[in-house]
């Protein structure tokens, strides 16, 4: 009796919540010259080049609670909008309350998966949530702030500004420009040597391979900025960071 | 038992049989909260209204016969609108979550509680510290170090308050915990740094 009372104190207490999500799908036509633009709250986003030449929006909004009508309630305060503008799509989600209108007390998350062909610009706000992004060649904009980022396979240029999230790079990429403070970066690329980098690391480590030598600008208390040649002309990469860590590597793949 | 049993149930035999889509389904289990389809029809509503109102349609109705006929027209009516009671949910559903784009599903899940009450540190102790040192010697605590530092306290005190707003006992958060971490030890790194300058 007396170890299941201490086994009872010991564990995480679990309950049954009820699950109600809503499913959104959309399909935008697409034509060259059109931009994407994404903002995100509480989303988990996924965007990838796709096989056709439209966009293609999944939008799950999941609400979680102890008791199903307080779930459906919550489920309605966060609002969604799929519409193209002036040669922009716009994705969005967003919490809004009425008057009077309670915050929600569920567990509210949107997972959006995008496909857009490889060639349409994309703009991202993401903020709290995990952000995917791959196989692009087209110009790439990342504002990110309290969630993860992972980068694959971006030709074009690729700017990313991320504050408490971390930042993970593979595959290869075009030119990029990372601003970040409060977060971990890691570069792992592909035929690492051809990049040429640019530092502006304020209290920040940096990790790379010995071979790759730093030529120090300026190198004062907590302050570094240098840049390491890249071989035949390869694309740049600036890293602009504050209280972060930069590690850099060769990719295996 | 129905007098006309018989004969209803040859007109109900040939009605159309339409099968709804999963949408009108999720919407019946959403109304019923019966995931058996069997029992969530027994969960719908029967209406029974009275005698009163069967013979006012009857009489509006004209019909022609008054004996047999009017009980026999009754009995479709009752008929037909327990048929109409289960049919016109069904269309209001479907008109709403008719939209083929938009599904919404329900499950069930269990969940670990996450104990947000935990994320809350006191420093009270070392602020108090740095105030009393910044009132005995007010020229330090206005150096451009100094005032960095709290700068960059303040905005880790900031993050970390957006941060615990967003936990939810419902979801482990467990990237936003290891944040929360991270955040923590930035803080007592900057506080050990201000109490050292201001020594």
């Amino acid at each position: 009796m007396l170890f299941f009372f201490i086994l009872a104190g010991n564990s995480f207490p679990q309950v049954r919540v009820q699950v109600v999500s809503r499913e959104i799908n959309k399909t935008i036509a697409w034509k060259e010259g059109m931009s994407l633009v994404v903002n995100g709250d509480n989303a988990e986003i996924y965007c990838s080049s796709g096989f056709h030449q439209d966009i293609g929006i999944s939008m799950t909004i999941i609400s979680k609670h102890e008791e199903r009508t307080v779930a459906e309630a919550d489920l309605e305060k966060m609002k969604w909008l799929v519409e193209v503008k002036d040669n922009t799509c716009f994705v969005r989600n967003y919490i809004e309350l009425s008057r009077n209108q309670a915050r929600p007390e569920s567990a509210l998350k949107v997972i959006l998966r995008i496909t857009v062909p490889a060639d349409c610009p994309v703009s991202l706000h993401n903020y709290f949530g995990k952000t995917e992004i791959s196989g692009l060649n087209s110009e790439v904009t990342l504002n990110n702030e309290y969630g993860p980022v992972l980068l694959s396979d971006l030709n074009g240029n690729t700017t990313v500004n991320s504050v408490f999230g971390d930042v993970t790079i593979n595959g290869s990429m075009g030119h990029t420009r990372i601003t970040s403070t409060h977060s971990q970066i890691v570069l792992r690329l592909n035929a690492l040597y051809q990049y040429g980098f640019n530092f502006e690391l304020t209290d920040s480590e940096i990790i790379k391979p010995e071979e790759m030598i730093i030529i120090y600008d300026k190198k004062e208390k907590g302050k570094i900025t240098g840049q390491i040649k890249g071989q035949n002309s390869g694309p740049e990469i600036s890293v602009i960071l504050k209280n972060c860590s930069l590690t850099i590597e060769q990719s295996n793949n | 038992m129905e007098k006309n049993h018989d004969i209803l149930k040859k007109a109900l035999g040939r009605m159309k049989v339409y099968d709804p889509p999963e949408e009108v389904w999720n919407a019946f289990v959403k109304i019923t909260g019966e995931g058996d389809r069997a029992l969530g029809f027994r969960k719908l509503t029967v209406y029974s209204p009275p005698d009163s109102v069967w013979d006012h349609i009857a009489r509006r109705l004209a019909l022609k016969d008054r004996g047999k006929g009017e009980k026999r027209s009754i009995a479709i009516l009752k008929w037909t609108a327990a048929v109409a009671a289960i049919v016109i949910p069904f269309v209001i559903i479907f008109s709403v979550t008719g939209d083929r784009e938009i599904r919404t599903h329900y499950s069930e899940e269990w969940v670990v509680m996450a104990d947000i009450r935990n994320n809350t540190s006191d420093d009270s102790l070392s602020y108090h510290v740095i105030d009393n040192k910044c009132r005995k010697k007010p020229e330090i605590c206005q150096s451009d170090e100094f005032l960095g530092l709290k700068k960059e306290l303040a905005f880790l005190d900031n993050s970390k308050k957006t941060i615990i707003n967003r936990l939810n006992k419902y979801e482990s958060g467990k990237d936003l915990e290891a944040l929360l971490i991270r955040i923590d030890l930035e803080r007592e790194e900057i506080l050990g740094k201000l109490i050292a300058i201001s020594n």
